[in-house]
């Protein structure tokens, strides 16, 4: 190593000429390899696709009505976007490998040549998912014998391929900038709010309608397919043009990305893949979410701890969940929300279905400290005494509680406006029972841990039924499907038919609570 | 296509002024001043969460420092595309090294004098003095942490560098091993590179370092010459002597 050379300012190679030889020490393979693919999906689509075309064009037609298409359109578009945007918070369109910055990024080349392929690469991806994503829209949108005209189609399809460009530039933006990355974290709920505000907009009046309909690029993204035969073309114009402008900054920015973020997204994609590689869900997350996780965001909190042991465990609870005030929002947000939504549509069991799921949903986001367990079985093993199904069981505590009360409060708001449904009484205690019930079905499926279980996988592998797949579906929604059907039978029971079986299913709910905080504490099948 | 590197005598080697560094409500690293030039060595020593590797990752451009600034050869390593020239006069031996799964030793030395454009004639030369070359053709996860860690090492000093910096380099090494990247790190300072390292086996650096930093809680706790500093670490009892 001499100084001399480096002050002699050698010549850099190209971004090209590292290319280059590295095709030649792994080259790439062959160009039917590489089709092999394509081919595949080619021949399966040849074989199956008039199959599944009749049966998803049947099921997309009734959700993708005009009517429907025209009052969620527009929110679906913004949230889809929103959530392509944030994806650069995690991951984004440029990521390298670990030893890529170390070597190419700590190299003296240039970032703006290293990222041109990659964004160029995702800008694609983006664009091809999204015209998949509009081709399944159109089945539906001109099923049921409606039709689509040629032109709209066309429209619609170049609208949407356009958003998904704009949802990858926008992904770009956040990864290089921390500000814009903040912004868009910020801005997050508020986006999800103005989705739901849009919906209710647009299904007040056509008026409304047509406000939604040219609020943003999510309105001017459906145009084709609802808007005025004559305005149509110049919603695609706005589209094309504010995509161009993002991704003409995604382009000019893209070499800006710190060697911090670019390292993050690196150490995380490789967390993610191998946990993907042992069909870990919970740890494909967490790899993914330590890229956006701030420090700072988990508070240690004084909390006095009690004087009896048996309560340690919910204290350890009521700690994490103090020190994440966001997730607690979120659990306590949920459980209300969810709790309002069953009381106010009592008699519409699919509304009431969304009303369980949701309060389900909100117990599992205070249930971290569970997980977290399961994680490491063996640190319950050096620092508790308790066995591990009792620690188990102890966790779901504070998460049941917390939705018992928020169940409590949503039917005292609901009592006190007087909007309690028919048999209000009997619905209201139901749903208190309920509550519990529900939280202890996300208790049980965090019990699990996030791979799933090796029975199940070598079942599945050597079932020969073909069902293979479905058992594993099965096996990762029992429990959320369990809490959907125990709130909507508590609900819409009383609700439809009076109060004649609440004796029945106020015995069975509380069956159920006991039944699984057995089930829970259950030493033989506890995690590690 | 070139970089632009000021003559050594012009610029420092490294620059940084008011350096800090925070997690949340962490501050890792409290305003840290240092200027090197060319041939002299800096010892980063403190015990483990003293800041040492904070220090060093930041001022190499691998975390954005919450507040002051860097300069590497007269470059901001945190800046594109001046960040560019900054690397050209820049060689880190990060405490893990970061390596590809797919390529051998020697493939990594071609890439790396492939990606600063230097020429390849020394892979063999140097392979040979960190006893390398039976594992020339071997991938990384064939080789012991030593070894990786040495192939970490020829990966910095197979290209010139105004600045090398090495984060806990020792770690992973036997005791030969240790001598001979003294020996490198002596003979680096000769050329007219700037060393600066980060350690808490105060042995190592004896004979290598001329000044040092001793970091505590992410503060500078002291600074001078490095036999001064090392005498006065010892008497506070901050690090223990591995003698």
């Amino acid at each position: 190593m001499s100084t001399d050379a480096a002050a002699a300012a050698p010549p850099v190679r190209s971004v090209g000429e590292i290319r280059a030889w590295w095709r030649v020490v792994h080259p790439p393979p062959s160009l039917g390899k590489r089709f092999e693919p394509v081919y595949f999906v080619g021949i399966t689509l040849a074989i199956l696709g008039p199959f599944f075309y009749g049966a998803a064009s049947s099921a997309l037609a009734d959700v993708a009505a005009p009517r429907a298409v025209a009052d969620w359109g527009p929110a679906l578009a913004l949230v889809a976007l929103l959530a392509l945007v944030r994806w650069g918070a995690v991951q984004g369109p440029v990521v390298f490998s670990v030893p890529d910055v170390a070597q190419l990024l700590g190299a003296p080349l240039p970032r703006t040549d290293l990222a041109l392929r990659p964004l160029a690469r995702s800008l694609l991806i983006g664009a091809a998912g999204a015209a998949v994503a509009a081709g399944l829209a159109l089945v539906g949108i001109a099923g049921h014998h409606r039709g689509v005209p040629v032109g709209r189609g066309i429209g619609f399809g170049a609208a949407i391929v356009g958003l998904g460009v704009l949802g990858v530039a926008g992904a770009s933006l956040v990864q290089c900038s921390p500000r814009i990355d903040r912004a868009t974290r910020i801005a997050t709920w508020p986006v999800v709010a103005i989705a739901i505000a849009l919906v209710v907009i647009s299904s007040s009046s056509d008026s409304a309608r047509k406000v939604v309909l040219w609020s943003g690029p999510w309105g001017w993204a459906i145009q084709p397919v609802i808007g005025a035969q004559d305005h149509w073309p110049l919603a695609l114009v706005l589209l094309a043009a504010f995509t161009a402008a993002v991704v003409a900054i995604a382009i000019r920015r893209r070499g800006t990305c710190s060697t911090e973020r670019h390292m993050l997204r690196a150490q995380a994609r490789s967390g993610a893949i191998a946990s993907l590689y042992s069909m870990n869900a919970r740890f494909v997350g967490r790899s993914l979410a330590g890229v956006s996780r701030r420090a700072g965001s988990t508070r240690g909190v004084a909390l006095r701890p009690p004087r009896r042991p048996g309560l340690a465990i919910a204290w350890r609870d009521a700690v994490a969940a103090l020190g994440t005030p966001q997730r607690l929002g979120e659990a306590v947000v949920l459980a209300l929300g969810g709790s309002l939504v069953c009381l106010l549509n009592a008699d519409h069991p699919a509304a009431v279905a969304g009303g369980a799921l949701a309060i389900y949903v909100g117990a599992s986001r205070l249930l971290e400290p569970l997980r977290s367990e399961t994680d490491t079985p063996d640190r319950v093993r050096v620092l508790l005494r308790e066995p591990m199904g009792r620690v188990i069981a102890r966790h779901a505590a504070v998460p049941a509680a917390l939705t018992l009360v928020c169940t409590l409060i949503a039917v005292a708001g609901v009592a006190i406006a007087g909007a309690l449904p028919d048999h209000g009484g009997a619905v209201a205690a139901l749903l208190v029972l309920a509550s519990v019930p529900i939280a202890l079905c996300a208790a049980l499926s965090s019990r699990r841990g996030g791979q799933l279980s090796d029975s199940v996988m070598s079942f599945a592998a050597t079932d020969q039924s073909g069902f293979g797949g479905v058992i594993i579906i099965a096996w990762i929604i029992v429990f959320p499907a369990l809490a959907v059907a125990l709130g909507t039978l508590a609900v819409a029971v009383p609700a439809a038919h009076g109060t004649k079986a609440v004796p029945q299913l106020a015995i069975a709910l509380v069956i159920a609570a006991y039944a699984m905080e057995r089930g829970l504490r259950w030493e033989r099948f506890a995690p590690g | 296509m070139s970089v632009r590197l000021p003559r050594v005598a012009e610029e420092l080697a490294l620059d940084a002024r008011g350096v800090a560094r925070s997690y949340g409500r962490l501050v890792a690293l409290r305003s840290l001043d240092l200027k090197m030039r060319g041939g002299e060595c800096v010892a980063l020593i403190g015990a483990n969460g003293s800041g040492k590797s904070t220090a060093v990752k930041t001022m190499t451009g691998l975390l954005e420092p919450s507040d002051g600034s860097v300069r590497i050869a007269g470059f901001d390593p945190h800046t594109e595309p001046e960040a560019e020239a900054a690397r050209a006069a820049l060689a880190l031996v990060p405490d893990a090294p970061l390596l590809y799964d797919d390529l051998t030793v020697r493939q990594h030395l071609e890439l790396v004098t492939l990606a600063h454009g230097v020429p390849d004639d020394g892979i063999d030369a140097l392979l040979d003095r960190l006893g390398l070359t039976a594992r020339a053709g071997f991938l990384p996860a064939e080789l012991s942490r030593g070894m990786r860690q040495k192939t970490g090492l020829a990966c910095a000093l197979i290209r010139p560098a105004r600045l090398l910096v090495l984060d806990e380099p020792v770690v992973g090494l036997d005791p030969p091993s240790q001598a001979l990247l003294r020996e490198l790190l002596i003979e680096a300072k000769r050329a007219g590179t700037a060393v600066l390292l980060t350690t808490h086996q105060m042995a190592f650096a004896d004979g290598v370092a001329d000044r040092a930093i001793l970091l505590d809680e992410g503060e500078v706790l002291d600074r001078g010459p490095w036999g001064e500093v090392r005498g006065r670490a010892a008497q506070r009892g901050w690090l223990p002597d591995e003698h």
